[in-house]
């Protein structure tokens, strides 16, 4: 089988194809209406989300450090999370900067880089929550808590809240592992699949391979891991 | 911004090259029910990127890009995707012929399909634009790597095809 030789194949088929492909201009107009079927929309409204919450959450952890500016007991926690999102903030604004500079109509290798390197950038921002999430725990008990008036270093022993610090510290290793090991039984649940694989690193390795694939073709090397 | 007059030209541009959109959603997207999906998502971008269109490029050109753009990007999330649970209609175009026609294509051409499956997303694409008859030239600017990058890359693969059909 010699690759021109199919050539002729496939021009008949082609022909057959255009001959057998009707457009319905009724449903084209329909579907040219349905902007949310456009590619990346999950993404984008998904990223505007996070950058709603995060804003919120600076703003009302900035209020709550100005009110207790004397109290460096309730400031430090809330700091730590304020930081926390600030930090998510910037990451949100720099993906939807990214995300707006997306052009489908850019040549497919260069794009196909840029949309890959978003999705590193995802996946590091999911790995770094999960990470932070069970550390995070303790100060934002103490914020809530604070919010109603509540002084949780006098409710709950010294010793309860250095344990859960500690049990955050302990958790981290044993979500890694847990989404190593459970990532293949979540088939059924691609989101919660991918999720595991994010946190687990495999998505990480994954695209990585990808982007290490379209640089060999740009130097004309074999790409790695590709197929021929 | 697009105008009324944008819509009709952009709708017979698209009656003219309608092929290309089944053509490629055929070679990165082999399930039949998933294809509707993905046409209709590159038919949606191509309209909305369709005011950046400035005709230096042929239509073709510029459409066979966008549609791989998308096409790889919904392959390479397809398993993270959860799969709508509503039926969609299929941008206009009826695929259930189209369907029909590839598989009473040649058994040569059938076989090579087959085996592209396996490939990666830039081979398929690489196979796809030299069936269509665009010169590596046009190939490397559709893909954006250079003339002779995508020579060698297609001699590899003519290679690597042979070997695998003369193995007993």
């Amino acid at each position: 089988m010699e690759l021109e030789a199919l050539k002729a194949q496939w021009d008949a088929c082609d022909r057959r194809l255009t001959e057998s492909l009707h457009l319905n201009a009724r449903l084209l107009r329909a579907t040219l209406e349905a902007r949310s079927r456009a590619p990346l929309r999950w993404l984008g409204a998904g990223i505007v989300v996070e950058l709603v919450l995060s804003a919120l959450l600076v703003v009302a952890l900035g209020g709550f450090v100005a009110d207790h500016i004397r109290e460096p007991r309730f400031v430090l926690p809330a700091l730590v999370l304020d930081l926390a999102m600030i930090a998510m903030l910037g990451v949100c604004i720099h993906q939807l900067v990214a995300l707006a500079r997306i052009d489908f109509g850019t040549p497919v290798v260069a794009l196909q880089r840029e949309l890959e390197r978003l999705r590193v950038l995802r996946i590091r921002v999911t790995q770094w929550t999960f990470v932070l999430a069970p550390l995070l725990w303790t100060p934002m008990l103490i914020v809530l808590l604070r919010a109603v008036r509540v002084d949780a270093y006098a409710v709950l022993p010294a010793a309860w809240l250095a344990g859960n610090l500690a049990v955050g510290i302990a958790a981290i290793p044993v979500l890694l592992w847990v989404a190593r090991r459970m990532a293949a039984r979540f088939q059924g649940a691609p989101w919660l699949q991918g999720l595991m694989d994010d946190i687990a690193g495999r998505s990480l390795i994954e695209a990585r391979s990808f982007l290490g694939q379209l640089a060999d073709l740009e130097r004309g090397e074999e790409p790695r891991g590709a197929v021929p | 911004m697009t105008t009324p007059s944008d819509h009709e030209r952009f709708v017979g541009l698209l009656e003219e090259h309608r092929g290309i959109l089944y053509k490629v959603a055929f070679t990165y997207c082999r399930r039949r029910e998933d294809r509707p999906d993905l046409i209709q998502e590159m038919t949606v971008q191509l309209w909305r990127s369709f005011d950046r269109f400035d005709g230096r490029a042929k239509f073709s050109t510029w459409m066979y890009r966008i549609a791989m753009n998308v096409a790889i990007s919904f392959h390479r999330s397809e398993r993270r995707r959860i799969r709508d649970a509503v039926p969609i209609d299929t941008a206009g175009l009826d695929l259930a012929a189209a369907d029909r026609v590839m598989d009473e294509a040649g058994e040569d051409l059938r076989t090579l399909l087959r085996r592209m499956e396996a490939w990666d997303e830039m081979s398929r694409a690489l196979v796809l634009l030299h069936l269509e008859g665009y010169r590596h030239e046009e190939i490397g600017q559709i893909i954006g790597v250079s003339t002779a990058n995508v020579a060698t890359r297609l001699h590899r693969i003519r290679e690597r095809l042979q070997r695998e059909l003369d193995r007993p």
